[in-house]
């Protein structure tokens, strides 16, 4: 049940102090970090490096706003309510519709005008952002998730998580919710990470709650062998996302619209280490070949040429 | 850049404790008791018309014991002090009419252990040697030709100025023969033959001196000074016992006066009674020190928080110990990983338990946050907004720690305990969490928070409470140097974390 320091060194196993002092303390300089940490400056990043993200509706920055969400949504029904800052994919809320009494919400439940405005002033006044800071709430148009998972995510949306460094895609994950995480994709939560071969986009095995699996806990559907859709696609927009944002090591999040195809939903400054369980390899390994090769000369597809070849 | 800056916090803060604690003495352990000794010397006058001066020796300034507090009372008599060049300090009372008996004292206590350096010069050397035609000398001709032969005999026997000195303390104290009786005149005791052995050592040029002083042993109502012999070696002052004739360390011994004479003396009245008192008590060295004050010259080095008002003393205790709790909360989160809410909250929470016993501090924890969470429940329930909200639970919160109060007082549950030094705004920010955690990621990862926080807070208090390191961290407050050295050092750790030794370990098998 415990292993030893120096047997996770062998195997290149990246732990948190060690992402934190040598990655993120070193790698991606504090001013740049509240752009990834905010969604709505993240999208204007993503804009530069000419990757697709959600549609913005609006913005809502004070509560007198609130009033005109009619306008500011042009008559659309169907949105999500982010608060920019939020961490974890905390006070995510998702409209589907209206009707009589108010708002009817992707879970089936109806929430009236009022308590709508009371839930975005909650988000205004800081308590989803990550220091209890004043926030914004984003308007955001709603993902039609693709069911590029087959059978394995059957209760909620799954996202992709890449691991870039230096702009060289590093090991990728997906992460799918469970009937136990609530149809949220949070592993600590329950959810399940999907290693994915970064060089081909077939997934390889399972983490869930921190133990290796093969099949789904809930389903017992296998998953290995996915084979996951325009994956070359995916990793170039990660690598793009890397040299606006200035950082060194980053994690992109993305997901799979219908009919958009993969859509960049935010970034992370201090990605979590899951991604080597379900890989069934250190990061370590990988970063530090990454250190060793990449120069700034090298042109974006180098460095996913690179990225892919990373044993 | 970091080493190098940890390396100069640690020899900074080690060096400066090293030399306070070593060199200058401050004691290590809380609780050496070291003995003070109340010294008193009292002199009593009869009534005389016409006026009196009294001098009596009192304790050299820059003895080997210092005074932490001295006292020269007298009733309408003023009072003058005077240093000798041989160290010998005199206080001299004068009047010019004594309508009464009365009685002059000096009273002093000493702390037993030599604070400042033991090498501080004693005493001068002798500025001339003194002369062999000693005209002011009390004593006759006859004893001066006594003293030579004696010197005729002793040369011959003697080795050197040791061995001389030796064997002239053992014939005069022995009394055995002719020689002896008459340069001693009759007298007994250590004092004359001290001074007659400083006599005839001076009368060949050597320089040599009674020094007299009383013993710390036990408390003594009337102590007698005894005396012992000081020899000028070319360099320093050695010193000899008369019991045994031999060299030794008069480190027991508290010197009162050097050369011939009485202790006190008076001119235009006789003395009716001197009296010396001395009493030997124990008192911690933390309050020896604290007792040390009023020396304006002493080195900055010196100087402890001791010297601060007591209230500003007992608050300084309480801070002192925070970096310690703090770097246990480090160590645990950074070396092991146990998961807290909020950066320094079981610190916090730590430090309120210092003010109660453990488990009456756990108890109104559990009280605090069982009736905070079922408010917060409430609350949530009504739509509040954030700030609103979060300020109404605070206005709970203390309405708790009120209500706590009144109980625990009541019930005589741990006297003396002030509930409010609950960090109130910590507790607020706590159950915030604790219930926000509570909703989104299910009770399994708030009680794992939560259980986290009280296990680093009783971690944290049990090691701000020994009282070793309460004592060390209040008299050597340069020990926070390196606490920071050693805190800088773990913020570059990259190492694995404990529980990750437990996530990873199916990747072991793997590779």
């Amino acid at each position: 049940m415990l292993t030893t320091p120096w047997a996770l060194r062998r195997n290149g196993i990246l732990g948190i102090n060690g992402r934190n002092v040598n990655y993120v303390a070193d790698g991606n300089p504090t001013h740049l970090i509240p752009a990834v940490n905010d969604k709505i400056e993240t999208k204007e990043l993503a804009r530069k490096a000419g990757v697709p993200t959600p549609e913005l509706y609006g913005v809502i920055e004070i509560q007198a706003q609130v009033r005109h969400l009619d306008r500011i949504l042009e008559g659309r029904e169907s949105f999500v309510i982010k608060p920019a800052r939020g961490a974890q994919g905390d006070g995510i809320l998702v409209v589907d519709g209206r009707n009589r009494k108010g708002r009817k919400l992707a879970s089936g439940k109806v929430m009236s005008d009022r308590a709508l405005a009371h839930y975005i002033s909650n988000v205004l006044s800081g308590m989803y952002s990550l220091q209890g800071q004043q926030d914004r709430a984003m308007l955001e148009e709603v993902v039609r998730f693709a069911d590029v998972f087959d059978d394995v995510a059957e209760a909620g949306v799954p996202d992709l998580r890449i691991i870039v460094y230096r702009g060289v895609p590093t090991m990728a994950m997906a992460r799918v919710p469970t009937r136990e995480s609530d149809g949220k994709a949070n592993l600590h939560k329950g959810g399940i990470g999907l290693g994915i071969d970064i060089a081909t986009g077939v997934t390889i095995q399972g983490v869930y709650h921190n133990r290796i699996i093969h099949e789904h806990p809930e389903s017992g559907a296998p998953l290995s062998g996915i084979e996951l859709p325009e994956w070359d696609k995916i990793v170039e927009m990660s690598a793009r996302c890397s040299e606006p944002t200035g950082l060194d090591y980053l994690g992109v999040d993305i997901v799979f619209d219908q009919e958009r195809g993969p859509l960049l939903l935010e970034l992370n400054a201090r990605p979590g280490l899951s991604v080597q369980l379900s890989n069934g390899i250190g990061l370590e390994t990988r970063l530090s070949q990454i250190t060793d090769w990449v120069r700034p000369e090298h042109t974006l597809e180098e460095r996913i040429a690179f990225g892919k070849s990373l044993q | 850049m970091l080493r190098l800056l940890c390396a100069t916090l640690i020899a900074l803060g080690l060096g400066l404790f090293a030399y306070r604690a070593f060199v200058l003495d401050f004691p290590l352990t809380p609780d050496t008791n070291s003995p003070v000794w109340a010294f008193e010397i009292q002199a009593d006058l009869p009534q005389s018309d016409n006026g009196a001066r009294v001098s009596m020796y009192v304790p050299p300034e820059f003895g080997r014991y210092q005074p932490l507090r001295e006292q020269f009372l007298s009733e309408r008599m003023s009072l003058s002090i005077r240093s000798d060049p041989d160290g010998s300090r005199r206080a001299i009372w004068t009047t010019a009419e004594l309508e009464t008996a009365t009685s002059v004292y000096y009273r002093a206590t000493f702390f037993m252990k030599p604070v400042l350096s033991a090498d501080r010069p004693q005493t001068k050397p002798p500025r001339d040697l003194p002369s062999d035609f000693d005209l002011v000398s009390e004593r006759s001709l006859e004893q001066r030709t006594l003293a030579n032969r004696m010197m005729a005999d002793l040369e011959r026997q003697a080795y050197d100025d040791d061995t001389l000195t030796s064997l002239l303390i053992d014939r005069l104290r022995d009394g055995s023969d002719d020689l002896a009786r008459q340069l001693l005149d009759g007298r007994v005791g250590t004092t004359p033959v001290a001074e007659t052995a400083a006599y005839v050592l001076n009368q060949q040029g050597r320089a040599a001196r009674a020094v007299h002083g009383i013993p710390l042993r036990e408390t003594v109502r009337e102590a007698t000074p005894i005396a012992w012999l000081e020899l000028w070696t070319g360099s320093e002052w050695r010193t000899y016992d008369i019991a045994s004739g031999d060299p030794f360390n008069p480190e027991d011994r508290m010197t009162l006066w050097r050369g011939d004479g009485d202790i006190v003396s008076a001119e235009g009245a006789t003395l009716s009674g001197v009296r010396i008192a001395l009493t030997r008590r124990d008192v911690g060295a933390v309050q020896a020190l604290a007792q040390r004050q009023g020396d304006a010259e002493r080195p900055l080095a010196l100087a402890t928080l001791l010297d601060l008002p007591v209230n500003t003393q007992l608050v300084l205790q309480s801070l002192l110990v925070i970096p310690l709790g703090v770097l246990v909360l480090v160590f645990l989160r950074q070396f092991v990983g146990v998961p807290t809410f909020g950066t320094f909250m079981p610190v916090l929470i730590a430090l309120a338990f210092r003010s109660a016993t453990l488990t009456t501090g756990l108890i109104i924890l559990a009280i605090i946050l069982g009736v905070g969470m079922a408010f917060r429940l409430a609350f949530s329930k009504m739509n509040l907004l954030l700030v609103p909200r979060l300020a109404s639970m605070l206005t709970v919160i203390i309405m708790v720690m009120i209500g706590v109060s009144v109980g625990a007082d009541s019930y005589a549950l741990g006297t003396g305990f002030s509930v409010t030094l609950f960090p109130i705004v910590i507790l607020t920010m706590t159950i915030e969490r604790l219930s926000v955690t509570l909703e989104e990621s299910g009770a399994l990862d708030a009680s794992k928070e939560f259980v986290g926080s009280v296990v680093v807070a009783v971690l944290s208090y049990l090691v701000m409470a020994i009282p070793l390191l309460q004592h060390l961290f209040f008299l050597f407050p340069e020990l926070l140097l390196v606490i920071l050295a050693i805190l800088l050092m773990m913020g570059r750790y990259s190492g694995f974390r404990l529980s990750e030794l437990r996530r990873f370990h199916e990747l072991d098998m793997r590779g």
